[in-house]
């Protein structure tokens, strides 16, 4: 195989309502390392899966040196030599390492038998011939992670994968363990074989790619060799460097008062591993301020999404509402509280598609709507028919959620939790995801209003755009430690912003700061 | 998604076509006049008031048995012990009733209804105990917890409360005027009509139109949800079993009073498999129970009225409820798309078990 | 006293008990290996019982009822699995499905061909004992061990081929993959709803023959005569933790359980029923315990 080429790729998810592609493109060389870069969301893994034969491509073609193929299933592709390594690893539990590796593939004896010596034996040339140097007959459960992934990349090399695809292989790996799984990927390009590899970080695809193909939104920006783009040239794709919205006039901020929510360095430990997914994080946020949080994903914002939410509670730190310890989740409704609470899962956790937006508009309201445990039919239904008006949600009020676009569940969701009287604290997340143009100004207009009104709000989003056009202060996290914090004026850009949110550091940036702190 | 329940219209359909085809089918291997055997099978439960009024009697159980596995279904939990709930609130029923006084005949059902529904009641919140406090699954647990009051109730009813005056396996019978008077004679059907009509209504309203029923429902629904809007899904497990036995412990009493009026053993045998068939057929609708009951004991009739009139014995009717049991939860029939079902189904915030 | 011979005849009772139970138990094996929960053993047995009587009675082949039996389980267990998968309905509701027809078709079918709803009597060849004669009056082992029919020799043979086929063909890999990781089978380019439709053919195929060592001992079919041993069997699965040596032996314990209760009861007259509830009972309290033994394995951390 000299050459693989992705042409015109289109696919269009219906349980997300998205497309995940967009007349997509990739072009691969034998004996290249190749990265596919971009942001959460952006198509790579799509794309690949699409390569390897996991999925099928609503429209477009798939070329091996010139000559058009289609892939019914992964073993197709695997019959060309294409193999991916996912990112949430797929070792068999209860196997062995050798096991693993020969799965699908195992030596016989007198044709229906496993000879298990042979087994151990073709694992352990495999293990060898590649640099590895993991034990055949270890437990898959005793290995470690890098070890798995070796696993992994093992078995699709025991079936003489000739296109290997990693999906983000090094998000789970320690320095030590990327080290030794670059110095792998450059070996097994000596030998010819060609890598793929997704990722978002621009500071490995610097180091390790031959070359570079860009995805945003699901369409393919460009293709380049890696040596002749900057990490600014990367970063300003990836993300876009135009904002495609105006920025609002900005009213200046209420300033004083009490902070609503304070978070006091605030640290989050992992259950099973001790990682920390939130380090000393300090912030603020007094009445009338919007402080959006942005982070990629993966990079503790759904961490913190659940603290707020009072579903965890914090390893370290302190977390306080007025100054007293932050209400546990639900203990009693939030709203008596005051705090309102957009979830970014509005699909599990914010709303119950098999039920009508009646159901769900009071379901978190029950005292109130159910007077003595009966159902007052009446006060639901104008309680939902004056939000659907008020929101202008496209549906009725006994339409199922199920039924509903994206755009019209969040704004369900959002008139049920921003309704008079205005909440002290909002929390929104992701609030705009998944919404068309038009809804999402809708919903800014709304947030915008409760500013207004006197709410703290606090906006967790990884959507640049969003955080630019509504925050008052921006706090920028990585790695789950605050990476940047500052006012929205003048130095706030979708530029600055990228950088802080990749870790890149090529320009000492003003507004980086190295921890925690309270501004 | 409404797609998707469309696609349980489609196969709600196919189910009683298949089972109507393989009814015809075993009457076509089993009877030796296949036309005759049609008729008795098809026609003859609905030609005399004897049938017919039977026919009626016994979809009473079915109803009130039916809610009660619709009531777990909703909560996404499993009954599966309707078997042992039946015959254990009949059994008590039976027993409160004979050593009651002979007094008012209205607190003498009352009584005996609610000791059977409070005994199903326990059996069933059994069931809900095991898997809120311990995470045992409740299909199985209430299984087998049922297999053991089934043979309890069986040594009690040949045992200690064996009618010494009979020669059959079976309790005394209580006073004639505790029963429910008929309606229909000949036939055995009783007000317990009433009860089971009653009781339907009462159950949508319950489902519908109550916070209890509104927080059962979401529990099953989407459990993360209802976390998140603070309902106690530990609770709304307990709840749905002990409800869903009481109301199968209810069905046992109203079995007694209104048809049988003793316990013979093995009397209540099959009911429980039964009411969960008439429930998936319902899609948990409590009204639609009306219905459902009264197509599955059409067939039940069918099949005893085929014993009666020719040499096949009524186990075809279990035959024609396996087939229902194995199609209704179907939910990928494979040639569903060719079928047009469009406008088969009114998408209803009740119906269908997911 | 006898005490070897005593002995020796209950452990030997035990054993041929136990038969039933480690096919039954085998064929839920493989369901459980592929992370089914399959609650259609009871029918499968029932079905291969009946239909494995009535073939070695008609062909005067014992045989012959052995393979039919087998078969009839397995086509059964092929509609339950079907609907399952290929349907994709509810397991549970079609595991009672299966078992419901069962109890109803064997009902019928005993009506229709033998005019009668209870046991019926049949005519069969004798079942061999091959190891009988000499062996078979060695002092405690002769009656333990050597004093068999063919069937409880093949029940162990099968428990052997089932760890062979389990741990050492690629068959088995697969199964097993798709219980601990469907995903990464489907990833690998294999189809893990295939690996589970096999599963139950062969739990049914096991099944039969569990249902045809219960039969054809006794020349007769009894209905229900399954009477738990599928929740026994299901029991066995859970405490000999999927590995069928161990689940042998957890069958070997229930049979001497029963083996003792069945003496018992004589010497006690205690009532059958509570005879019978001991497979139940044992059912849950092995549910019971084991969810317990969970929540105190997740305390400890």
């Amino acid at each position: 195989m000299k050459s693989i080429s992705l042409e015109k790729i289109d696919k269009f998810f219906s349980s997300s309502g998205t497309w995940a592609n967009r007349k997509a493109e990739l072009h691969l060389s034998a004996g290249e390392i190749h990265a596919v870069i971009g942001e959460n969301g952006a198509g790579k893994t799509t794309l690949m899966r699409i390569l390897a034969g996991l999925t099928k491509p609503d429209s477009g073609s798939i070329a091996i040196d010139g000559r058009a193929v289609s892939f019914r299933s992964a073993s197709d592709a695997s019959r060309f030599g294409i193999g991916m390594v996912h990112q949430h690893f797929m070792t068999i539990p209860g196997f062995s390492a050798a096991e693993n590796i020969v799965f699908g593939g195992e030596p016989r004896r007198c044709g229906i038998f496993i000879d298990r010596k042979a087994c151990v034996d073709a694992a352990a040339k495999a293990i060898a011939r590649f640099g590895f140097s993991i034990d055949p007959e270890k437990p898959a459960d005793e290995l470690t992670v890098g070890e798995r992934q070796q696993v992994e990349i093992l078995r699709l090399l025991y079936r003489d994968c000739e296109v290997l695809i990693l999906d983000e292989p090094t998000s789970v790996l320690t320095e030590q363990e990327i080290r030794s799984l670059f110095s792998t990927l450059r070996g097994l390009k000596e030998e010819g074989k060609t890598i793929v590899i997704i990722t978002h970080k621009i500071r490995e695809v610097k180091e390790i790619a031959d070359t570079v193909t860009v995805m945003r939104d699901g369409e393919t920006v460009g293709e380049f060799p890696a040596s002749a783009v900057s990490e600014q040239d990367l970063s300003g794709m990836m993300m876009g460097s135009g904002s495609l919205r105006e920025h609002r006039p900005r009213f200046p901020a209420a300033t004083g008062g009490e902070p609503v929510l304070e978070l006091e360095n605030l640290s989050l430990q992992a259950r099973h591993h001790g990682v920390a997914l939130l380090d000393g994080l300090s912030l603020a946020v007094r009445p009338g301020e919007i402080r959006g949080l942005c982070a990629l994903s993966g990079n503790g914002l759904t961490e913190l999404e659940d603290l707020l939410a009072g579903i965890v509670k914090p390893s370290s730190g302190r977390l306080r509402f007025f100054g007293a310890p932050y209400p546990r989740f639900r203990s009693a409704p939030w709203r008596f509280h005051g705090i309102a609470y957009v979830p970014s899962d509005r699909m599990r956790r914010g709303s119950c598609d098999s039920r009508t937006v009646t159901e769900n508009f009071i379901a978190l309201d029950r005292a109130a709507f159910f007077p003595r445990g009966i159902l007052d039919g009446e006060a639901a239904r104008k309680a939902a028919s004056a939000a659907i008006r008020d929101f202008s949600i496209k549906a009725g009020p006994e339409s199922l959620v199920e039924e509903l676009s994206g755009g019209n569940i969040q704004k369900m969701i959002l008139a049920r939790e921003l309704s008079d009287p205005p909440p002290a604290l909002c929390i929104l997340c992701e609030p705009t995801w998944g919404l068309d143009r038009a809804s999402a100004e809708f919903v800014y207009d709304r947030i915008l209003a409760l500013r207004e009104k006197g709410s703290a709000i606090v906006l967790l989003s990884s959507d640049i755009d969003e955080i630019l056009t509504l925050s008052d202060r921006i706090a920028v996290l990585r790695k789950g430690r605050l990476a940047g914090s500052l006012p929205n004026g003048p130095e706030a850009t979708r530029e600055g912003l990228g950088s802080l949110m990749l870790g890149l550091s090529a320009s000492p940036s003003p507004l980086a700061i190295g921890g925690g702190s309270n501004e | 998604m409404s797609k998707a329940s469309r696609g349980r219209g489609g196969v709600l359909l196919f189910t009683i076509a298949a089972a109507l085809a393989s009814a015809c089918l075993l009457l076509y291997l089993f009877s030796d006049s296949f036309a005759d055997s049609l008729f008795l099978f098809f026609v003859a439960p609905l030609t005399n008031r004897y049938y017919l009024g039977n026919l009626v009697s016994s979809m009473v159980p079915l109803i009130v048995a039916g809610m009660g596995v619709a009531f777990a279904f909703e909560s996404r939990n499993f009954n599966l012990g309707g078997e042992g709930q039946i015959y254990g609130g009949a059994l008590v029923a039976t027993l409160v009733a004979l050593n009651l006084p002979e007094g008012s005949t209205f607190v003498v059902q009352l009584l005996s209804c609610s000791a059977a529904a409070a005994a199903g009641g326990l059996i069933g919140g059994l069931s809900g105990t095991l898997k809120r406090r311990l995470g045992v699954d409740e299909l199985i647990s209430s299984f087998l917890i049922s297999s053991l009051a089934v043979l309890l109730v069986d040594f009690l009813v040949t045992g200690p409360f064996q009618d010494p005056a009979s020669n059959f396996q079976t309790t005394r019978a209580i006073a004639a005027s505790a029963a429910f008077p008929k309606i229909f004679p000949p036939s055995s059907l009783s007000t317990g009509l009433i009860i089971g009509l009653l009781a339907s209504l009462a159950g949508k309203a319950v489902m519908d139109r109550t916070r209890f029923g509104f927080e059962l429902r979401l529990c099953g629904a989407n459990r993360e949800f209802a976390r998140y809007a603070g309902i106690d899904s530990g609770i709304y497990t307990l709840l749905p079993m002990a409800l869903s036995g009481a109301l199968h412990g209810l069905a046992g009493a109203l079995m007694v009073f209104g048809s049988y009026y003793k316990v013979m053993r093995g009397f209540s045998s099959g009911i429980g498999w039964s009411a969960i068939a008439v429930s998936l057929i319902a899609r948990n609708n409590p009204l639609a129970l009306i219905p459902a009951a009264a197509f599955y004991a059409y067939l039940d009739s069918g099949s005893k009225s085929v014993m009666l009139g020719s040499d096949v014995s009524s186990e075809i009717v279990a035959i024609v409820q396996a087939v229902i049991f194995l199609l209704i939860t179907a939910t990928a029939l494979p040639f569903a798309e060719r079928l047009k079902m469009a406008g088969l189904t009114r998408v209803s915030s009740i119906g269908g078990k997911r | 006293m006898n005490w070897a011979g005593t002995t020796g005849t209950i452990a030997g009772n035990a054993i041929a008990a136990m038969t039933p139970l480690i096919f039954a138990a085998l064929g839920g094996l493989f369901t459980e290996l592929t992370g089914m929960l399959n609650i259609a053993l009871e029918g499968l047995i029932l079905i291969g019982a009946f239909f494995g009587i009535v073939a070695a009675s008609m062909t005067q082949s014992l045989f012959a009822g052995l393979v039919a039996g087998s078969l009839a389980a397995a086509v059964l267990a092929w509609a339950y699995g079907s609907a399952t998968i290929r349907l994709k309905a509810n397991i549970f509701v079609t595991g009672l499905a299966a078992n419901i027809f069962a109890s109803g078709l064997t009902v019928v079918l005993s009506r229709q061909w033998f005019g009668t709803k209870s046991v019926v009597a049949f005519k069969i060849p004798e079942l061999a004992r091959p190891f009988a004669g000499l062996l078979g009056s060695i002092p405690f082992f002769g009656p333990a061990l050597f004093s068999h029919t063919v069937l409880v020799y093949l029940s162990w043979f099968f428990v052997i081929a089932a760890a062979v086929i389990i741990r050492r063909t690629p068959l088995g890999m697969k199964i097993r993959a798709t219980g601990a990781n469907a995903e990464a089978v489907a990833a690998s380019g294999f189809r893990p709803d295939a690996y589970r439709l096999i599963a139950i053919v062969l739990s049914g195929f096991f099944c039969g023959m569990a249902g045809v060592s219960l039969s054809l001992p006794l020349a007769a079919y009894v209905p229900n005569m399954s009477a738990g041993r599928g929740w026994i069997a299901l029991v066995a699965i859970y405490l000999g933790a999927k590995s069928p040596g161990k689940i042998a032996l957890a069958c070997f314990i229930f049979a001497l359980a029963e083996s003792y209760s069945n003496y018992a009861q004589g010497l006690f007259r205690i009532p059958a029923e509570f005879i019978l509830m001991i497979p139940y009972a044992a059912t849950l309290i092995a549910l019971v315990a084991g969810s317990l033994a969970k929540r105190a394995g997740k305390a400890k951390g």
